[in-house]
């Protein structure tokens, strides 16, 4: 009776997408451990896998870490977490919190608000961090993840179309097997015709390997792909310049402990691998990349999956969509 | 708004008839709706799930921030 119950089921469900890898490294990458976080939450809290909980202030995910730095009022520390679950099937429609252990897709998208004066860490504060670096406090992390400006400091206005903040992020850490060389990593995405992004909003997916660069300092290297509007043609920096270092790829550490959640590297070296075209991915798409591990043992790497809002759309606190990044079943394959 | 201002208003009031499967309804709702949000919006968002989680002083603080940001308080 089992085997013909699991058949109804599937019959009900329709075709669902497939799994995107069959040695995926990453857990929980399906998010099917019924957890319903939306709101806020706290940054680099990833929980177990036997972890539930579907509603309240202070709910999490079991084997990711949110990354945002965007914080509220009350109680400190608490950042922001823009999530809708979809069921993976069908018309991709909302899953209602307590729908059990199934394979959800995750949307996440903006919140077009810096929450300004109202935060017990200030959002609206671009050069917030300066001269911090390593594993820092929440009130010295960069509410800047990325920038194409050379220089940020006390002047620097976040009503600003050079900046992006990572209103919602999520990140999971995995060691690397010693034999590794390659790491080919992505997921299943797509941004259907009704939630595009905003001109200046693009969302992405990140892996970063934090090591000792040249001289011995702290240095991060990312590999990434984003997606975002036709119009746009911004150029993300490939390396951090000597005016600006920490506001680009700062945020989650490997290994950081619980009480200095985000680490800012001093440097890093970035490869695009892609900046899609939101309009060739209306319909859930696969897309996957390879990059060369730097070499070592005991080694960690983190994939980072992130909404990256235009501060300016943020400052303005404008009511236009911000638009949503739909992601099904992210995976790492070691090779 | 107004029916999850309501919710709220209630659940401070002293409870009302609602259940703990109402607000997540409710909250359930609200999150299909709120892919446009804006901070006002998430700040009535905590408030519910506040509601939900049966924690009055979160979803008091919020539910003011909410009424401020939109003129009301």
């Amino acid at each position: 009776m089992a085997g013909l119950s699991g058949g109804l089921v599937a019959v009900s469900r329709g075709e669902g997408l497939e799994d995107s890898s069959t040695s995926n490294a990453l857990v929980n990458s399906k998010f099917n451990n019924d957890n319903y976080p939306v709101g806020y939450t706290y940054v680099d809290n990833e929980q177990a896998l036997t972890y539930q909980q579907n509603s309240g202030v202070e709910t999490f995910l079991p084997a990711w870490a949110s990354g945002s730095s965007l914080y509220f009022i009350d109680p400190q520390f608490a950042t922001m977490c823009s999530n809708q679950y979809l069921y993976s099937w069908g018309d991709y429609e909302l899953a209602p919190f307590l729908a059990g252990f199934i394979p959800r897709i995750n949307k996440i998208f903006g919140v077009s608000s810096l929450f300004s004066g109202s935060t017990t860490i200030n959002n609206d504060n671009a050069d917030r961090g300066a001269g911090n670096y390593g594993f820092v406090n929440g009130a010295n992390s960069r509410i800047v993840g990325h920038t194409t400006l050379t220089t940020i400091d006390s002047s620097t206005s976040m009503d600003n179309t050079a900046i992006w903040v990572d209103s919602t992020k999520w990140c999971q850490q995995l060691n690397v097997p010693d034999s590794a060389t390659t790491v080919k990593f992505g997921a299943q995405i797509r941004i259907p015709s009704g939630d595009k992004l905003r001109p200046l909003n693009w969302a992405g997916i990140a892996v970063t390997q934090d090591t000792l660069g040249p001289n011995s300092t702290p240095w991060r290297y990312v590999n990434y792909f984003g997606i975002r509007h036709t119009d746009a043609t911004f150029s993300l920096p490939t390396s951090g310049s000597l005016g600006n270092p920490g506001y680009n790829w700062a945020g989650q550490g490997i290994d950081a402990p619980t009480s200095s959640p985000f680490y800012t590297p001093e440097t890093f070296t970035a490869t695009e691998h892609a900046m899609l075209d939101q309009d060739d991915y209306e319909d859930f798409t696969k897309v996957e990349y390879t990059f060369t591990l730097n070499s070592g043992t005991s080694r960690k790497i983190m994939m980072h999956i992130f909404f990256a809002e235009n501060a300016k759309y943020m400052y303005d606190e404008d009511t236009e969509l911000t638009g949503g990044f739909q992601y099904y079943d992210p995976f790492i394959e070691f090779s | 708004m107004d029916r999850y201002v309501t919710i709220v208003e209630t659940f401070l009031g002293g409870g009302g008839n609602l259940t703990n499967a109402d607000y997540l309804e409710a909250l359930h709702d609200f999150v299909g709706e709120f892919s446009s949000p804006t901070g006002a919006m998430i700040n009535l968002l905590i408030s519910l799930e506040a509601a939900a989680s049966n924690n009055k002083s979160i979803a008091r603080l919020y539910l003011n921030k909410f009424n401020q940001e939109q003129g009301i308080a």
